[in-house]
């Protein structure tokens, strides 16, 4: 039971980080990030199974973790009005080739990222950028004047 | 002014309408993690050692041992005996927190006898002199899945008779 509870805690708390830490952060992974990434694995693996090296544990956990990712997405599928809480909701940052200085600001998003990530999309100029949409995954979405 | 992309909505989306709570809810999450960071290096999660003696006419003892541990952590204990006068049969008296839930890796040095008594452990020791001094030391390991609050009361007798106590409590985090 200890080692269910512990995966429960453990999911619970990444849920919870990985809502409040930012969505740009959680999708550029760079170098550092993707070190930060495995040594976080780690430090949860400590926390969860601790000194149990069996079969048996590691079923238990990685079950706890899949069933909860279900639950979270089917509450998520199933009740529209707590969907903004799980997953979050877009947001604009840029409307007719102005940023959204509100909500880059709000998103701790700069208007550098917001130009590389246009670039590497092949837009040159932000001016062409009819809509810029921060999306729930942290990708950005741009929609532009089609010729 | 252009079309609005399907599932956006103005208010909610460009304007932040209703939205407020997620960013104050977003802080509060942050600042409770600076909080419990904060309260880690200032020692509240443990591990720290604490001293507690008791003095008599007789003798002095003293324990120093984390009274705060999370689980799985490592630790020793010193119990320390100063006698004033001599003290012919030593015992040392541990509450059953001492033990329970926890790894004994060693006792150095190793006490004459070691039985239990009402759920107690009893650790008979070498004579200590006047003016001597006995340091014990016991070095633990908390198992994984123990939690909570124990007694870890000691007590010194010389023979049947108490000369010390020393109340403690111990509480290991999850």
């Amino acid at each position: 039971m200890d080692i269910a509870l512990r995966a429960a805690f453990a999911f619970a708390f990444l849920f919870l980080l990985t809502r409040v830490v930012g969505r740009r952060e959680l999708t550029s992974l760079e170098p550092f990030d993707l070190v930060l990434l495995v040594v976080v694995g780690d430090l949860v693996q400590q926390g969860i199974t601790q000194s149990d090296y069996s079969l048996t544990g590691l079923v238990i956990a990685v079950g706890v973790m899949a069933l909860l990712t279900v639950v979270v997405s089917w509450v998520s599928y199933r009740f529209p009005r707590v969907r903004p809480i799980l997953d979050g909701e877009p947001i604009v940052i840029v409307r007719d080739g102005e940023p959204i200085e509100h909500n880059l600001r709000r998103e701790r998003v700069t208007l550098g990222e917001v130009q590389a990530e246009a670039r590497s999309q092949q837009i040159a100029s932000l001016s062409e950028v009819r809509w810029a949409i921060l999306e729930t995954n942290g990708k950005i979405s741009f929609l532009v004047d089609k010729p | 002014m252009t079309a609005t992309p399907d599932g956006i909505v103005l208010r909610r989306h460009l304007y932040l309408e209703q939205r407020a709570w997620q960013l104050y809810f977003r802080r509060a999450v942050i600042a409770l993690l600076a909080v419990v960071t904060l309260a880690a290096l200032l020692g509240a999660f443990g591990q720290e050692p604490a001293t507690t003696s008791a003095r008599s006419a007789r003798a002095t003892l003293t324990v120093a041992s984390p009274d705060r541990v999370r689980g799985g952590l490592m630790f020793t204990t010193a119990f320390t005996i100063e006698a004033r006068q001599p003290i012919d049969h030593p015992v040392l008296v541990l509450d059953g927190g001492w033990f329970d839930g926890m790894q004994v890796n060693s006792i150095v040095p190793q006490p004459k006898d070691e039985t239990s008594v009402g759920g107690r452990t009893v650790l008979t020791l070498e004579r200590v002199p006047a003016g001597g001094r006995q340091v014990y030391y016991i070095g633990f390991q908390v198992n994984p899945t123990t939690l909570g609050r124990k007694t870890q009361d000691v007590r010194l007798r010389d023979g049947s008779r108490t000369l010390l106590a020393i109340k403690r409590t111990f509480t290991v985090l999850p």
